[in-house]
């Protein structure tokens, strides 16, 4: 049951000419979803030696605050626009001598959508995340974590892209963990232009009525009361 | 004197082979033992605690809430069919509504369980197993049978073996396999006073063995089901081994027939023990009471023979499958086969069987759909997957360890895991994957683990949901849900053992399973 539909669309602009075509060999981000609607992301990228500055990276659109770049010396990260498409440029100087892992952190917005409205039947709110890579690039290997608010539980999976059939030995997306709190993780390989991975997922917040519990044992213990003729009669026929 | 003698014998004969006094879509009253009867009182409670248990908890790291909910109603559900406090359909539908209800299943998915085509295939088997007992070909081919094979418990319960066995490799599905011989079955038994009011050890030997050997003869070929071939798959994409068509059969129908042997031999003595007075027809007239009976039905009748051409047609369908999309340009699935049948059937002046005739077990479609449902929800929610993973992650297995013990374990979990499933498919799709990992993780070769362990695929015996022919013959009532538990614990056990020594033997010299 679709309740609220929020895209989280990654989109990867066309790279500098510099690294066009280049061959990453990893790209991993993690979405932070918090209750009060904001949301962090951290992106970490490997680089292979050589890598020019600057370095384009996806960015969905939408501001990026309180940014952090570490792994290359003296980085730098901000949001550019060129035309319709959005890139979070990291700038460095010269090209990179060694292979090195940049990591990018920071509060993205607009905040997050889906926990601003009221949750729908059983509580449940509806996401949808998406990875685009336009770039003519390849990334051996796509790796994406979206980790739900604490105290929040992903109910089901709706579909995703690979999609898991059933001659496939496993699906492309798991249901994980991250500092304690679910997420759900999707992976692919060897992406290259034009590539798109995506999950659709239903969460809610897990919480078991205490009700229930008390209604469980009453209807257990009538049962006991009222069928007692059941073992004390010599013959039941049923 | 004499005359007015052998009368009576046969009006009581008569009377014995009268089917229609055991309706399938009519639930029997049987009197509960004492046992059933605590168990039916403890059960309502337990269940309703392993639920509570369950859905209450915290949900575990891997699992969607819908995948917890999920194992929560199956677990309630699995305790009362084994307890019965409430009949088995009824749980169904407490189940069909916990699934709902809990968020583990949406509600158009629950309801259109019933629209699977093991229902349909199950309904229209219903029909055309009546067109057995309505035409007397029933009677006849258990009387023939009964003659021939002397009339005693042991050879008739092989003749039986016999004739699964003939008939696996001819007609691939289990539920057309079931649905041919449980009207044979139904005389034979109420011929040895086994009904379903009052089913007699020789009843639940006779229908859990032929629920053992049509499920167990499938495991003989590679062909014997669409889940055989997909382990197969596995093993050639995952595992980089091919299997042939031959390799399968060496080595395991060998295992299948001893299987079958053995379960032949412990059924009647140690499982259910017929005892001595139950070992033979009990007719006053004896075995010549069964000739004249037979005599007295005299050369094959314009219906009998009707009767054997739309059976005929529709056993044609299933035999020739593999052949007819080059005959026809496509493939005429079992449940449409069979549906064909049913219509030339009911067809006026052509047909057999008014539908007041089919005798169709509802209170079992709806049984057997909640069991869909849970399954599949088990399935689709992540659950079973999470729950195998979580199985092979607990084993612990190091780097060194014996490649025998991990063999018994591969062996042991894929065989007891049917307990859990309701589809050989989905089944084999959790679980070879697994096994292959395992056996790559530890550097075995993988086909020395995932074929034994794709053997025990067609092992579908423990539980009247396990697979399609189950439900067929559990819908006599000639024994238990308990009774089938029973019998499919001990028989699997027998087949982890009887896989174990085929191993350690015969797989070896066939390069299986590598050597000491």
């Amino acid at each position: 049951m679709k309740i609220l539909l929020v895209v989280l669309s990654m989109v990867i602009g066309f790279a500098a000419p510099s690294i066009a075509a280049g061959l990453f060999p990893r790209y991993a981000e993690t979405v932070w979803l918090n209750a009060d609607g904001s949301t962090r992301l951290d992106v970490e990228v490997d680089c292979p030696a050589g890598t020019p500055a600057p370095l384009r990276l996806p960015w969905s659109g939408g501001a990026l605050t309180g940014v952090t770049v570490s792994g290359i010396d003296g980085a730098t990260a901000a949001i550019t626009v060129d035309g319709e498409r959005h890139y979070m440029v990291i700038t460095f100087s010269g090209s990179l001598a060694a292979p090195a892992t940049v990591r990018v952190s920071g509060a993205v917005g607009p905040s997050f959508a889906a926990m601003q409205s009221p949750p729908k039947a059983f509580g449940n709110r509806t996401i949808t995340y998406r990875f685009l890579n336009t770039t003519p690039s390849d990334f051996a290997a796509i790796s994406s974590q979206i980790v739900l608010p604490d105290g929040f539980v992903v109910t089901a999976i709706a579909d995703s892209d690979p999609p898991a059939t059933e001659s496939s030995a496993a699906p492309p997306f798991a249901v994980t963990s991250r500092d304690g709190r679910h997420a759900v993780s999707l992976a692919a390989s060897h992406v290259g232009f034009g590539g798109a991975i995506s999950v659709t997922f239903r969460f809610k917040e897990r919480n078991v009525s205490p009700g229930l519990r008390i209604a469980l044992v009453l209807l257990g213990a009538a049962y006991l009361a009222g069928f007692r003729s059941l073992i004390s009669s010599p013959d039941t026929v049923r | 004197m004499t005359t007015v003698a052998a009368t009576a014998d046969l009006a009581s004969l008569d009377e014995l082979l009268d089917l229609e006094k055991q309706k399938l879509s009519v639930i029997p009253k049987r009197t509960a033992s004492r046992t059933e009867r605590w168990m039916q009182y403890l059960g309502f409670p337990v269940g309703l605690a392993v639920f509570g248990l369950l859905y209450c908890a915290p949900t575990p790291i891997g699992l969607t809430a819908s995948g917890q909910a999920a194992v929560a109603c199956f677990a309630l559900a699995l305790t009362w069919w084994i307890t019965e406090p409430i009949p088995t359909h009824v749980t169904s539908l407490v189940l069909m509504v916990l699934l709902v209800f809990t968020d583990a299943w949406s509600q158009d998915k629950v309801l259109g369980v019933l629209g699977l085509d093991v229902i349909w295939l199950n309904v229209m088997a219903f029909i055309l197993s009546a067109i057995l007992i309505r035409t007397n070909l029933a009677k006849r081919l258990a009387l023939q049978l009964l003659v021939r094979f002397g009339g005693h418990a042991g050879t008739t319960l092989l003749a039986f073996v016999l004739l699964q066995l003939a008939l696996a490799p001819l007609i691939p599905a289990t539920a057309a396999r079931a649905v041919m011989t449980l009207p044979v079955m139904l005389v034979i038994a109420a011929l040895y006073q086994s009904s379903a009011a009052h089913p007699t050890n020789f009843g639940k030997n006779l229908f859990l063995q032929n629920l053992l050997g049509i499920n167990i003869f499938s495991s003989g070929f590679m062909t014997g089901s669409t889940a055989n071939l997909i382990a197969v798959g596995f093993i050639l994409t995952m595992g980089g081994h091919r299997v042939y068509y031959t390799d399968w059969m060496f080595a395991n129908l060998p295992v299948a027939v001893i299987a079958m042997a053995i379960a032949w031999w412990m059924g009647p003595r140690f499982l259910f023990q017929i005892a001595d007075v139950d070992a033979r027809p009990r007719l006053s007239g004896g075995m010549e009471a069964l000739r004249t009976q037979l005599r007295r039905l005299g050369p094959l009748t314009f219906k009998e023979r009707k009767g054997i051409a739309i059976f005929g047609l529709v056993i044609f369908f299933w035999v020739t499958d593999r052949f007819q999309a080059g005959w026809f340009g496509f493939s005429v699935d079992p449940v449409m086969a069979a549906m064909v049948g049913v219509i030339i059937t009911f067809m006026p002046r052509i047909g057999l069987l008014s539908w007041n005739d089919a005798d169709i077990p509802w209170h079992l479609m709806i049984f057997s759909a909640g069991a869909y449902a849970g399954g599949l929800a088990l399935d689709q929610s992540g659950a079973a997957r999470w729950v195998v993973q979580n199985v092979f992650d607990a084993l612990h297995f190091g780097r060194q360890a014996n490649f025998w013990v991990v063999y018994v374990i591969v062996i042991a979990v894929n065989m007891y895991s049917h307990f859990f499933f309701t589809s050989k498919t989905m089944r084999t799709i959790i679980m070879i994957p697994f096994v292959i990992g395992v056996a790559q993780v530890l550097g075995f070769p993988p086909v020395s683990l995932a074929l034994p362990a794709a053997f025990t695929i067609d092992w579908v015996i423990g539980l009247p949901v396990s697979a399609k022919p189950n439900l067929i013959l559990f819908s006599t009532s000639q024994y238990s849900l308990l009774d089938n538990l029973k019998y499919g614990f001990v028989m699997t056990t027998v087949g982890i053992g009887l896989l174990t020594i085929a191993g350690l033997t015969w797989f070896r010299v066939l390069g299986i399973t590598p050597g000491f």
